[in-house]
């Protein structure tokens, strides 16, 4: 707790305070208009944060990560279109109640149950954090492969086609392999070229795959105009009586979407589709759900900034990302040269402070943002995309050229910007494929250091009770989403 | 599902080529100091296996419901405005990065919308002042000077 105070105070200097502002004005703008998620906005952002101070880089990010996810709601509630995939399950009771003329009291909801989610949250995330690094701590490269290997193995189970999921991590494996090997030095597919020696730039490939393929699935579809507004944007937040009436879903969904956090490759637009279902089901008034259930609008919008807090427990205890918008902060770790864990800890406690601190300070900052600023949001989903369309081009190039100086990291993102667009329009994960991109260096290098360890031995993985384990269930997780019928596919979701 | 067919026979083809051609064969070259070539080679091994399987999936539910087919002239303008956003790139290399940004936000929003020429133009002028004034002289970030006018720098630019 002493780290999450001294975080605070850190956080309240002014240009920490800017940092943190500037990123939620982002998020919660590229989460307001549709079809451009936090998660573009992330990796649009992340190659400028090189010319930043990392607690600066680190407080945009939250601010971006945290408000990313809240922004959506407003024009799920608004216009039923949900900002990002996380704010669809806002649309199911938000939408109504915009009908039966409680726009405002669905937006003070939304906005309050994010606040609420998104703090108690951090507070599990800080108390959580630390013992599992302590955990950690034990961790050789052998519990690594395995942990890994079971993450990856996840991406499997979600989506309508495990095939595809296991081709896109595969995809995302191999181009984590080009250029040479982190453990023999080996040069692989790089052709003989210098560009490929060094390996595909991070920047270039997040860039690529998120950003630009989203402007291209935008264009190709059409959506190109600007949303009609049906409902004056304006919040009111929930009376005493009415926050005591949804005090149990709050509670539950908070849970949920921490513990959905925490788990590999579900994310935020799972925890809210989850937390919606199981109110539903719970609800004595279960019937009117999806008539303007204030209920309805607490749920995913508390479960989906709650796995905010989840997704950051095993992103920096183990270096594991929970979803693709942490898979971003953990390319930022990289940037500075950091490495999750128990060392994180110890040897950057300033750092964790301020993420503490700023993540705290973010989510309590929705509130103000959400009173001060929901009609200047709402105003913002009236944005052409064929403005929006060639200034995020432009942004993409800046930040694919400035993390190396090279013109042809700006080629390669856009190689990958086409490569993400036909995986979505093909139905293969992009999320997967980028999971798998980030760790698949450390998946590597620890599986050749173990069987270096093993002397080339596999079957004494199994001698290792934590190893055996994992590897069990990942590959008993693998049949089984195999032969089982496929789930159904969720927008957003791996 | 004839986009799984063909997703999957592409994928089947860049596999196999690659590990034809990407270093990997003979096998007797997977000596201890080469190690390295285990994990690609393991990777596209599996991935000739699972395009594999996508191909016999997608064989298998033939007859499945598809996406309506776009007229040609959906199709067309889709190519169309990907190249427009492609265009980019050589744009970029040849004039320069404020250059190309201009003219790009000059001409893109017309060609994928129906922005006024009026608009775009001011929205092109404020859009790569803000550029300039961001990267240029606020955060000194170098940037793509273009061959048009690399030849009229001096040497050390």
């Amino acid at each position: 707790m002493q780290e999450l105070i001294e975080g605070i105070v850190l956080c309240l200097q002014p240009l920490n305070l800017a940092a943190l502002a500037v990123g939620i004005v982002i998020g919660a703008l590229f989460g307001v208009i549709p079809g451009l998620q936090n998660i573009t906005a992330l990796s649009i952002l992340l190659p400028f944060t090189y010319l930043m101070s990392p607690n600066h880089a680190f407080l945009l990010i939250i601010g971006v990560y945290v408000a990313g996810i809240f922004g959506g709601s407003i024009t799920a509630i608004l216009y039923r279109i949900p900002g990002s995939p996380e704010n669809m399950a806002t649309t199911f009771d938000g939408y109504p109640m915009t009908q039966r003329g409680l726009a405002s009291k669905a937006i003070g909801t939304a906005i309050f149950s994010s606040a609420f989610g998104g703090t108690v949250s951090i507070v599990i995330f800080i108390f959580a954090a630390p013992q599992v690094a302590k955990v950690a701590l034990q961790f050789g490269p052998i519990e690594y492969f395995a942990l890994i290997f079971f993450a990856l193995s996840m991406v499997a189970l979600i989506g309508t086609s495990p095939i595809k999921s296991l081709i896109s991590v595969l995809f995302g494996l191999l181009a984590a392999s080009v250029g040479l090997s982190s453990v023999t030095g080996t040069p692989r597919l790089t052709f003989g070229t210098d560009y490929l020696t060094g390996g595909f730039d991070v920047l270039a490939v997040m860039v690529g795959v998120f950003a630009i393929a989203e402007i291209l699935m935008r264009i190709t579809s059409g959506e190109m105009h600007a949303l009609k507004a049906t409902a004056k944007a304006a919040s009111s937040f929930p009376s005493m009586s009415e926050v005591r009436a949804i005090w149990g879903t709050l509670l539950r969904s908070t849970a949920l979407g921490c513990f959905v956090g925490v788990l590999p490759a579900l994310g935020a637009t799972a925890a809210a589709l989850m937390s919606y279902q199981v109110e539903r089901k719970l609800a004595r008034s279960g019937s009117r759900f999806g008539t303007g259930e204030m209920a309805g609008v607490a749920a995913p919008e508390a479960a989906n900034n709650a796995s905010v807090g989840g997704a950051m427990i095993p992103l920096m205890t183990l270096g594991i990302p929970g979803s693709a918008s942490a898979a971003i902060m953990l390319t930022a770790f990289q940037i500075y040269g950091l490495q999750p864990g128990t060392s994180l800890f110890t040897e950057q406690r300033e750092l964790v402070s301020v993420i503490y601190g700023g993540m705290f300070l973010a989510n309590i900052t929705l509130i103000l943002t959400g009173l001060l600023a929901v009609r200047l949001f709402s105003r913002m989903a009236n944005i052409p995309f064929s403005f929006l369309a060639p200034a995020i081009v432009i942004l993409c190039s800046i930040g694919a050229y400035a993390s190396r100086g090279s013109l042809i990291d700006v080629v390669a993102m856009f190689g990958f910007g086409i490569v993400g667009f036909v995986m979505e329009r093909v139905g293969f994960s992009v999320s997967a494929f980028v999971l798998a991109f980030i760790l698949g260096d450390v998946l590597e290098s620890s599986f050749l250091r173990s069987m270096i360890l093993f002397d080339w031995n596999p079957l004494e993985f199994f001698a290792r009770p934590f190893a055996a384990v994992f590897i069990v269930s990942a590959v008993v997780m693998l049949i089984w989403s195999c032969v089982r019928r496929p789930l159904q596919r969720v927008p957003g979701v791996l | 599902m004839r986009a799984d067919l063909v997703a999957g026979l592409t994928i089947l083809a860049v596999s196999s080529a690659l590990l034809v051609f990407g270093g990997f064969l003979p096998l007797s070259a997977l000596t201890s100091n080469r190690m390295g070539i285990l994990w690609p080679l393991v990777i596209l091994s599996v991935l000739v296996l699972l395009s594999w399987a996508l191909v016999l999936l997608s064989l298998r539910k033939k007859g499945l419901s598809e996406e309506p087919p776009q007229s040609s002239a959906a199709r067309r303008k889709i190519v169309f405005r990907i190249a427009a956003i492609a265009s980019y790139i050589p744009l970029l290399s040849i004039f320069g990065f404020y250059l190309s940004a201009f003219v790009f936000s000059l001409v893109l929003p017309p060609l994928l919308g129906k922005a006024k020429w009026r608009v775009s133009a001011g929205f092109a002028i404020v859009f790569t002042l803000a550029l300039w004034g961001l990267f240029g002289i606020l955060m000194r970030q170098t940037l793509p000077v273009g061959y048009l006018w690399a030849a009229f720098l001096p040497a050390d630019w």
